[in-house]
């Protein structure tokens, strides 16, 4: 009890007597928390977003005129004896108008201006949840624009194609930057420690030669690591949730058109919680970077 | 208390600190280590509180050898010795009273039996009235008895004293002397080592006079 007692007041007196020292160190590593933050949360509000429409996908299969009943039929078996489709609806043509009525809202009147009904009757896929990736949607559109009476397959492959490949791209950016940034604020971190070694390094040195274990000369240390991690984590978490509060309003935005809006996330507790736990880790991991260093012995 | 048979210690292939040193300390002796500078005195009380290896030979603590002593329980050995540094080793940020403190910090002894320890150190060696002074504002005597105070606030059965007079006046020597000899009255093994030989001859204590590593006289008690 007394000698956590003196490791606790060891670390904390280092920390107080370099205010300076501390206070950018701590926001240093909430500038790099900040950072990881924001990305993370674009990461996963993208992630959200991908989820989101993911859930939506469906393909299109427009069947030709002289498609009817029986044919239609037999496509709906065939895609429903596929492993990945869950269901699938038939919508004819009258259908289809009424839908792209509804869909247009105040601007229906359009309509109005065209002769005849010019969609086609259609096939709705659905595909099962962990089915709605795009590689398989390419590969049962490939298969079904092979058979016979289907015109055209449409599942917005490109833009579709384009949006996963940003969010990988903004994936990996956010790993190797972060992993990055995470390194820079070990250093610093390191650095900090460093000071508070070298300024202790005589009384380190008396108190191993009466008899104090090193982890006893060390666990001061480990503990300022450790503290500046957490404040400077904790710190970066909570500038991150208000940069968050801030632009969240401007980033609501609608998914399809007439559906449901998309509305972005902050962290989860736990997750933030993790966060800031990962800071200390940080601060652990500069502090024995630096021991390894300067305090072998 | 120590016993060392045939010890060789080096600085480095080149620079042998000891050379075949044989000697045996018994419990509650007082023992000078006498020898001109350079004679290895430092180094043998090094060697006695496990701050340098036995590189060879036979070394033997509180009757443990050393040698098969695990690097974690070298911190509990030396907890059973105090020493008293030729340079003091007093940390000038810390006043007296913590710099005595420390071997309690260190040995998880706090409250009132940490007050009652340091006080008792410090009226030994008379420094009460010093307990909230910093090193740097003491005299070289007051701080060679603060690191006395240090040494002995943990009554460690063992009290090495590395050139405790050296930068002291004949009077402040006396007067060193005088509370070391207090120290060993109470049972305590007290080991000095010292350069001044004319003085040491007076105290008729025994004396382990060693040259260039080597012990030449004394090294074992009278039987």
């Amino acid at each position: 009890m007394r000698r956590s007692a003196v490791i606790v007041s060891r670390a904390l007196v280092d920390l107080v007597r370099r205010p300076a020292v501390t206070g950018l160190t701590i926001g240093t590593v909430a500038v790099v928390f900040l950072l990881l933050g924001l990305f993370g949360l674009l990461a996963s509000n993208f992630s959200g977003l991908a989820d989101k429409l993911s859930s939506r996908l469906r393909l299109t299969v427009f069947v030709d005129d002289d498609c009817q009943r029986e044919c239609r039929q037999q496509l709906q078996q065939w895609l429903q004896s596929r492993e990945a489709v869950a269901a699938v609806v038939v919508v004819e043509r009258q259908q289809a108008l009424e839908d792209f009525r509804r869909r247009l809202g105040d601007d229906a009147h359009l309509l109005e201006v065209l002769g005849e009904n010019p969609l086609p009757a259609s096939l709705q896929v659905e595909l099962r949840p962990g089915k709605r990736r795009t590689e398989i949607m390419a590969a049962l559109a490939t298969q079904l624009e092979k058979l016979a009476g289907v015109e055209e397959v449409q599942y917005g492959q490109r833009w579709l194609g384009r949006f996963f490949r940003f969010i990988r791209v903004v994936r990996t950016l956010g790993l190797v930057l972060g992993g990055l940034i995470l390194l820079a604020a070990a250093v610093i971190v390191s650095n900090t420690i460093r000071l508070s070694v070298y300024s202790r390094r005589q009384e380190s040195e008396i108190m191993g030669l009466v008899g104090a274990t090193p982890a006893f000369i060390k666990a001061p240390f480990y503990l300022q690591g450790a503290l500046v991690g957490l404040l400077g984590a904790g710190l970066g978490v909570g500038l991150a949730y208000l940069a968050f509060l801030v632009v969240a309003p401007w980033l609501r935005m609608p998914v399809g058109l007439g559906q449901s809006s998309f509305t972005p996330a902050f962290l989860s507790p736990t997750t933030a919680l993790l966060v800031v736990a990962g800071g200390a880790l940080l601060g652990l991991a500069g502090t024995a970077a630096s021991l390894w260093r300067h305090l072998r012995k | 208390m120590i016993e060392m048979y045939h010890v060789h210690m080096s600085y480095g292939p080149d620079s042998p600190a000891l050379t075949d040193i044989t000697l045996r300390i018994e419990k509650a002796e007082f023992v000078f280590i006498t020898g001109p500078s350079g004679a290895g005195k430092t180094s043998l009380l090094r060697l006695a509180f496990l701050a340098e290896p036995c590189q060879a030979g036979q070394m033997l603590l509180f009757g443990k050898n050393v040698a098969r002593v695990k690097r974690r329980e070298i911190p509990l050995l030396r907890r059973r010795i105090g020493v008293v540094f030729q340079d003091f080793k007093l940390i000038p940020t810390m006043t007296v009273r913590e710099n005595v403190g420390l071997v309690c910090d260190v040995m998880g002894i706090g409250g009132r039996e940490r007050r009652q320890r340091i006080n008792e150190a410090l009226r030994m060696v008379g420094l009460e009235h010093k307990a909230g002074s910093f090193p740097l504002k003491l005299s070289g005597g007051e701080q060679q008895r603060a690191a006395i105070a240090r040494a002995i606030v943990n009554d460690p059965p063992i009290l090495l004293a590395d050139e405790p007079t050296g930068n002291l006046d004949p009077e402040l020597s006396r007067a060193i002397y005088r509370l070391l000899s207090e120290i060993n009255a109470r049972g305590v093994t007290v080991v000095v080592a010292t350069h001044d030989i004319d003085w040491v001859r007076r105290t008729r204590k025994r004396i382990i006079e060693i040259d260039r590593g080597r012990v030449i006289s004394g090294g074992m008690p009278d039987a």
